[in-house]
């Protein structure tokens, strides 16, 4: 029993932080569909940042996280604006392909920038671990969780009762009737991929608190947080939330109960049961 | 008496298609303020698209569109918004996973004053009760009628000197039709300007001021509303009679 609530609980954990690359994916598609596979290189980027925060300034992830959600909304916004906008006005193929091509320049260009060692944070505020008798709770993973139920929250809170969130939604119902009602559609468009980066921002700050940085980091998460959100219902950010953690914890079961080295497989075997009986995902049909 | 009215939207030679192909072959209208105008024409003779290119919806290739004197041409629709013309699309659009009331708060969306949102929307369940029923409902649920009149509410809510409505009838049983009819008129007492697209030539011709008939992308007759229902022209050529 202990090693399965251990199991699940380090399920959790790695599942909330593929849940938050997932809720970036399903936005940036159900708003203006466009595949993003630079997720993952967001989230390797904002966790250099932290990285680098926390050498020279001394500051502790915790404390680095709104810096590093505002300098990915940035990035993002500025993709947005360079690449992005000029992609949607062209062929269909070059609106998918444009974000993997952006995440090959991102991952050689933090090879360049930063060399390829692996890094990590040496003392964090919070560590040490609380033993609860049937599981042990590493602090340090803790907060990783904690801070993406906050920002998965504040995703959720931002899109349903701010002005520039329901005009994100808006434009993702009908972007004809959007704009009939007065709102710019690019601008919704910059501010939906902006969020979306500064979400996976939040979720590679929180990691560096027991992950290693490399510039290859985002892979994984990358192509996990897309099973995710095909197995939540594609466009679906409450879908992809659920999807992200039902990833990680087929993750962490597989690992306790076969091999670590199965863990892949349980993954997929996941989602394929999934699609199985429900091929539009957990929560589609948009 | 109707040449004193100002006119608040001149349209000279539009042009406009899709894909390289011009589906509007020069149309040139006035509107004058707080008239109806309907824009008659069976499918497919460029009716939508005249909207359209006026709306912003789609780019003029050539042509003039000038609203209370300003060049307004190739506008983007956000843009018109704000300088009071709203469109009610055709198929209605609404924001489908919105409540009713959220979409309407949408159609106000460049309004920043809660106090004066508050009113419009106070304003607009005062002219539509059935939206106001159904407020908290999601708008993808409702029939097409009632998702026509939060189309419409919706279309009122920023205030508009210009609204325009594409097809309205479109889709909905006949008594349905002359409710949304009648609250067009009511609309246009209020002051504002009407222009309606339509295919129920009849009904629209007894309700409007003005009217014109397209066909291939030109305008083929014009005049006021019930000299066209009587004309025969319009009869062979339109009404089927």
């Amino acid at each position: 029993m202990s090693i399965f609530l251990q199991a699940l609980y380090e399920g959790i954990i790695n599942g909330s932080s593929l849940a938050l690359i997932a809720m970036g994916i399903a936005l940036v598609w159900g708003v203006m569909g466009i595949l993003s596979f630079s997720q993952g290189e967001f989230l390797m980027i904002a966790m250099f940042a932290a990285y680098y925060l926390n050498l020279y300034l001394n500051l502790d992830p915790i404390v680095a996280l709104p810096f590093c959600m505002a300098i990915m909304f940035c990035i993002g916004f500025f993709i947005y604006k360079l690449i992005i906008a000029k992609a949607l006005k062209g062929p269909i193929l070059g609106q998918r392909l444009i974000t993997f091509a952006l995440s090959m320049v991102l991952i050689n260009l933090a090879l360049l920038l930063f060399s390829g060692d692996f890094k990590t944070i040496q003392k964090v505020a919070v560590s040490g671990s609380i033993d609860l008798g049937v599981i042990v709770v590493a602090k340090n993973k803790l907060v990783p969780l904690v801070i993406s139920g906050c920002v998965a929250g504040f995703m959720f809170w931002f899109l349903n009762k701010t002005r520039i969130g329901k005009a994100i939604r808006a434009t993702s119902m009908n972007k004809t009737a959007a704009g009939l009602v007065g709102i710019d559609s690019e601008k919704a468009y910059a501010f939906a991929f902006g969020l979306s980066a500064a979400v996976a921002g939040a979720a590679g700050c929180a990691l560096t608190y027991y992950y290693y940085v490399y510039p290859n980091v985002g892979a994984n998460f990358q192509l996990f947080g897309f099973i995710a959100v095909v197995m939540g219902g594609f466009g679906s950010i409450p879908g992809a939330l659920v999807g992200g953690l039902i990833m990680g914890l087929a993750d962490s079961l597989t690992g306790v109960y076969f091999s670590p080295s199965f863990k892949y497989v349980g993954i997929c075997v996941a989602f394929l049961l999934i699609v199985q009986f429900k091929p539009k995902g957990l929560f589609g049909g948009k | 008496m109707e040449n004193k009215k100002e006119k608040i939207l001149q349209v000279t030679n539009l042009e406009a298609g899709y894909n390289g192909m011009s589906v509007l072959h020069g149309i040139s209208f006035d509107v004058k303020e707080g008239e109806i105008l309907a824009i008659l024409g069976s499918n497919g003779v460029g009716k939508s698209t005249t909207l359209r290119a006026i709306t912003g919806v789609i780019k003029p290739i050539s042509g003039r569109v000038v609203y209370q004197g300003e060049d307004i041409t190739g506008l983007p629709s956000h843009k018109l918004v704000a300088k009071g013309i709203s469109m009610v699309p055709e198929g209605r659009m609404l924001f489908a996973g919105m409540t009713v009331e959220d979409n309407l708060l949408m159609g106000a969306y460049l309004e920043k004053d809660k106090a004066k949102i508050q009113e419009r929307l106070k304003k607009v369940y005062g002219l539509f009760p059935r939206v106001e029923e159904r407020k908290s409902q999601i708008s993808g649920t409702l029939s097409g009628g009632e998702q026509q009149m939060v189309a419409i509410a919706r279309g009122l809510m920023c205030d508009p000197k210009l609204l325009i409505l594409d097809e309205p009838s479109l889709g909905l049983m006949p008594k349905l039709v002359q409710e949304i009819f009648v609250f067009v008129k009511e609309i246009a007492a209020t002051g504002i300007t009407v222009i309606i697209v339509e295919q129920n030539a009849n009904d629209t011709l007894a309700m409007c001021d003005y009217a014109f008939v397209v066909q291939n992308g030109e305008v083929v007759i014009e005049g006021k509303g019930h000299e066209l229902l009587s004309n025969e022209d319009v009869q062979k050529a339109y009404l089927g009679g």
